[in-house]
């Protein structure tokens, strides 16, 4: 009899390939996005290759970029592309590899649209098998865009063709894991969290392991270290992506086997159960949006103090090597004294994540809303002002954590290596002088979610990411000097002196931001999961 | 005393306007039914009076207060449950009940027990896990558990199983005895006509009928079937006013007649011979086909 557990999966095929454009195509284009700004910002930097082999030997002597990015194989302009964007780009295409997958083999599911698909003319696995192809066929794809532009960019074909393989082979080693949690949990993220995770882990192994500059075993576990083993642009040992093949597949058949063992809308693992009353405590909106905000606040404040205690350890050996290497220093040194240059320029990068913090945490205000939670609170004697202000508490006082967080890794870490405990306060009071800017960029996400709650979401986004955009562009020297200072973040540049009245202008526009955000969403609809 | 009360109520959203001139009267006390299919206006109407939209004309007051203004003074008097229960999915059924009897007020736990083991319902579990009829009930529960005087419920039924649908007849009746006043919106027509006092039907943001359902039941036509000893046609019962339908099959008559018609109508019959009658009282569904398949 013929086999109908796949029927219709090209159907299915072409039903998923409707969707979820906008997220392909950053997934097939960001590899060859990266081979282009890496080329393109590595090409002018080094006159000779003198220059080069110099600034590698330097990098190498850093232990926070050899923990990133591993040691260069090769001291040459496509060794150097390659060892830029191998880790970014198969983070990138690890997650959206897992959020393809868990989408469509769970998400489906557990919002039952599975169920009327199901019932139709399609077999048992034939959404596996769909969703399977949809991700293999888009990782080809993005290994081949990315090999036309490193072609295209006169890097030489061998490494190349192996970078490549390696993300298509990582990408389909990813899909096949979000294919297997996606059995095991029965919700959505919680099979993309798990599969995320494992990712995490991954790169913490390679992480830990980045420093020993040979392979280990370890190297052979972790996709992160396969561009070690694999070595492009330095010997092609392409032998070794059998394995990341093989493995995939095998995930895949796990998948597979354990697709056919449960039964639609159920998982392997049952989630686990919880309390039968609240705590005491637990009676106002107050108590609600900290049990909302904590466990991300939580993350975000252990992510950075790690990082920060880091940077703050290798300050030290940062800064004597910039005083050595003179064209890097005389860069730097716009940044500030030697021993603070690099701290200063890591500060600021560490507040565009701040920021983003509290663009996130403006933005789960947003999906309460959005969402249908808010209507069942603000249905209670509860206040619009007094669940508003629950939420945007944490855009306010999230960022002062972490940023206070921060600066004491930063310094405790500065400490241990042997910098002057006198610096705590003077990094501790630098990190926090960024904070109003933090605070009108979430200022500004409440003001649009406030009174443009359908599209405030994505203008707070795109207007952050046009923040960062006129940055880099004024630091091309594209843009002028006025531009970059529009900007709330370009106030608190290390470049830009620290003065009392930036900070307190910055605080008063924030308060602005807050207040009309306030009254907007006073006098506004409620937006509604389901209008009628 | 009016708990509701709406004056010509108006809602635009953008330039779909959702609700065009609706007038409500809903008495302490009493358990109203507001019916009409999905789209005509019923959830706007509901989430206006809870002061979740904004009006865009007209008047609406609960318990005499302006339902925009004084939102949260008056959500201590009413619970709500909404059409569509989003829950946090974090927490446990159990800790969403206690949350929002608390914000509401006091939290009963002996009730609290009381309702759960009436709805079958484990507390335990997160609400990412629940079911739409599971998260239905944590709404339910949470709703029944308070002391309020209003309760506003918005399609409460909708994922329940029949079983628990009983469970939530007898907790609409139980609420109705202790006096409180229940605003039941709904497009389960046996439900309404089981539990409600006075209906009012919404058709495209209006208010088409509004009515007691004893009133109604007299408004509308009775269905009869006879079976006759001598056989009887059509024709027999032609001289008879406001009698409808009539349809001869198998030796039976069939027809729908008005109340005031029925005497004459008996009369008429019982010439031919009775055998048997059967009689089906006027439907809630067959008054609202009337004013939605014109």
């Amino acid at each position: 009899m013929e086999n109908l557990d796949f029927r219709g999966t090209g159907q299915l095929l072409r039903f998923y390939l409707r969707r979820g454009w906008i997220k392909r195509a950053f997934w097939l284009l960001a590899p060859a996005m990266l081979v282009m700004s890496a080329v393109s910002s590595y090409i002018p930097m080094f006159a000779t290759q003198q220059e080069l082999a110099a600034f590698v030997d330097e990098s190498i002597l850093n232990p926070a970029v050899a923990a990133i990015h591993g040691f260069i194989l090769s001291k040459d302009i496509p060794g150097l592309v390659a060892w830029n964007i191998k880790t970014v780009s198969l983070i990138i295409l690890g997650i959206f590899n897992i959020l393809a997958m868990t989408k469509i083999l769970r998400g489906e599911e557990e919002s039952s649209r599975a169920e009327i698909l199901m019932s139709g003319m399609v077999g048992r696995q034939a959404p596996f098998a769909a969703s399977a192809i949809l991700c293999l066929a888009t990782n080809i794809l993005m290994g081949l865009l990315t090999f036309a532009t490193m072609l295209a960019y006169g890097l030489p074909a061998g490494g190349s063709l192996a970078l490549c393989l390696l993300f298509v082979v990582g990408g389909c080693l990813f899909a096949s894991l979000g294919a297997i949690t996606s059995q095991l949990y029965s919700a959505k993220r919680m099979a993309s969290g798990a599969a995320i995770g494992i990712l995490g882990a991954f790169y913490a192994i390679s992480f830990l392991n980045n420093l020993s500059a040979d392979n280990n075993l370890a190297s052979y576990f972790t996709p992160f270290r396969w561009f070690f083993i694999i070595r492009p642009f330095d010997g092609n040992q392409m032998g070794f992506l059998l394995v990341g093949v093989l493995s995939a597949a095998v995930f895949a058949a796990i998948a597979l086997l354990l697709a056919n063992k449960r039964d639609v809308g159920e998982g392997m693992i049952h989630p686990k159960t919880g309390c039968r009353d609240a705590a005491p405590g637990f009676r106002n909106e107050w108590a609600l949006g900290w049990r909302q905000h904590c466990g991300s606040l939580l993350t975000w404040a252990i992510v950075l103090g790690v990082f920060s205690f880091g940077i703050g350890n290798v300050n030290t050996l940062v800064s004597e090597m910039l005083q050595e290497q003179a064209t890097l220093a005389s860069w730097m040194g716009m940044f500030g004294e030697p021993e603070e240059a690099f701290l200063s320029l890591i500060l600021f990068v560490f507040t565009l994540f701040v920021a983003a913090y509290g663009i996130l945490a403006a933005g789960k205000m947003h999906a309460e809303e959005a969402d249908g939670r808010a209507e069942s609170l603000l249905g209670t004697p509860m206040k619009r002002t007094g669940w508003m202000a629950s939420h945007v508490l944490f855009t306010v006082l999230g960022p002062a954590i972490l940023l206070t967080v921060i600066g004491c890794a930063i310094a405790g870490g500065s400490a241990m290596s042997g910098g002057g405990a006198g610096e705590f306060l003077s990094i501790l009071s630098k990190a926090l002088y960024k904070l109003p800017a933090i605070w009108a960029m979430s200022g500004i996400a409440v003001l649009l979610l406030s009174l443009l709650p359908k599209i405030g979401v994505a203008l707070s986004w795109s207007l952050f990411s046009l923040f960062i955009a006129i940055q880099l562009l004024w630091e091309m020297g594209i843009l002028p000097d006025t531009a970059f200072l529009l900007t709330p973040l370009g106030q608190v540049y290390p470049t830009q002196p620290q003065r009392a009245q930036t900070f307190l202008i910055l605080s008063a526009l924030s308060i602005v931001l807050y207040a009309v955000g306030f009254i907007g969403f006073k006098n506004r609809d409620l937006q509604m999961s389901k209008t009628e | 005393m009016s708990v509701i009360e709406v004056r010509d109520l108006k809602k635009n959203y953008g330039t779909v306007r959702a609700l065009n001139g609706l007038n409500l009267d809903v008495h302490e006390g009493e358990v109203f039914g507001f019916i009409g299919p999905n789209g005509a206006g019923k959830t706007t109407t509901i989430r206006i009076l809870l002061g979740l939209l904004r009006k865009s004309g007209g008047q609406a007051t609960l318990f005499g207060g302006d339902v925009w203004k004084d939102a949260s003074p008056l959500h201590k008097r009413l619970a709500y449950i909404p059409s569509e229960v989003n829950l946090w999915p974090m927490l446990t059924g159990g800790e969403v009940i206690d949350l929002l009897a608390r914000l509401r007020g006091r939290l009963d736990t002996k009730r609290k027990s009381e309702l759960l083991e009436r709805f079958q319902l484990d507390p335990t579990k997160k609400c990412k896990t629940y079911s739409k009829g599971n998260r239905q009930k944590v709404a339910i529960i949470s709703a029944f558990i308070s002391d309020v005087e209003l309760l506003i419920l918005d399609e409460p039924t909708s994922g329940l199983d029949p079983l628990m649908e009983l469970q939530f007849q007898d907790c609409i009746m139980a609420a109705k005895k202790e006096g409180k006043t229940v605003f039941l919106s709904s497009h389960i027509l046996s439900e309404v006509e089981k539990l409600c006092d006075r209906i009012s039907i919404i058709k495209a943001g209006k208010i088409v009928e509004s009515n007691s359902m004893a009133e109604l039941r007299h408004l509308t036509r009775t269905h009869f079937t006879v079976e006759t000893k001598k056989p009887i046609q059509a024709s027999d019962l032609a001289n008879i006013q406001g009698l409808y339908d009539v349809k001869v099959k198998d030796g039976k008559i069939s027809f729908s007649i008005e109340a005031d018609a029925i005497d004459g109508a008996l009369h008429c019959l019982s010439n031919f011979g009775v055998r048997s009658l059967i009689s089906n009282p006027p439907t809630l569904e067959e008054l609202f086909m009337r004013h939605y398949s014109a």
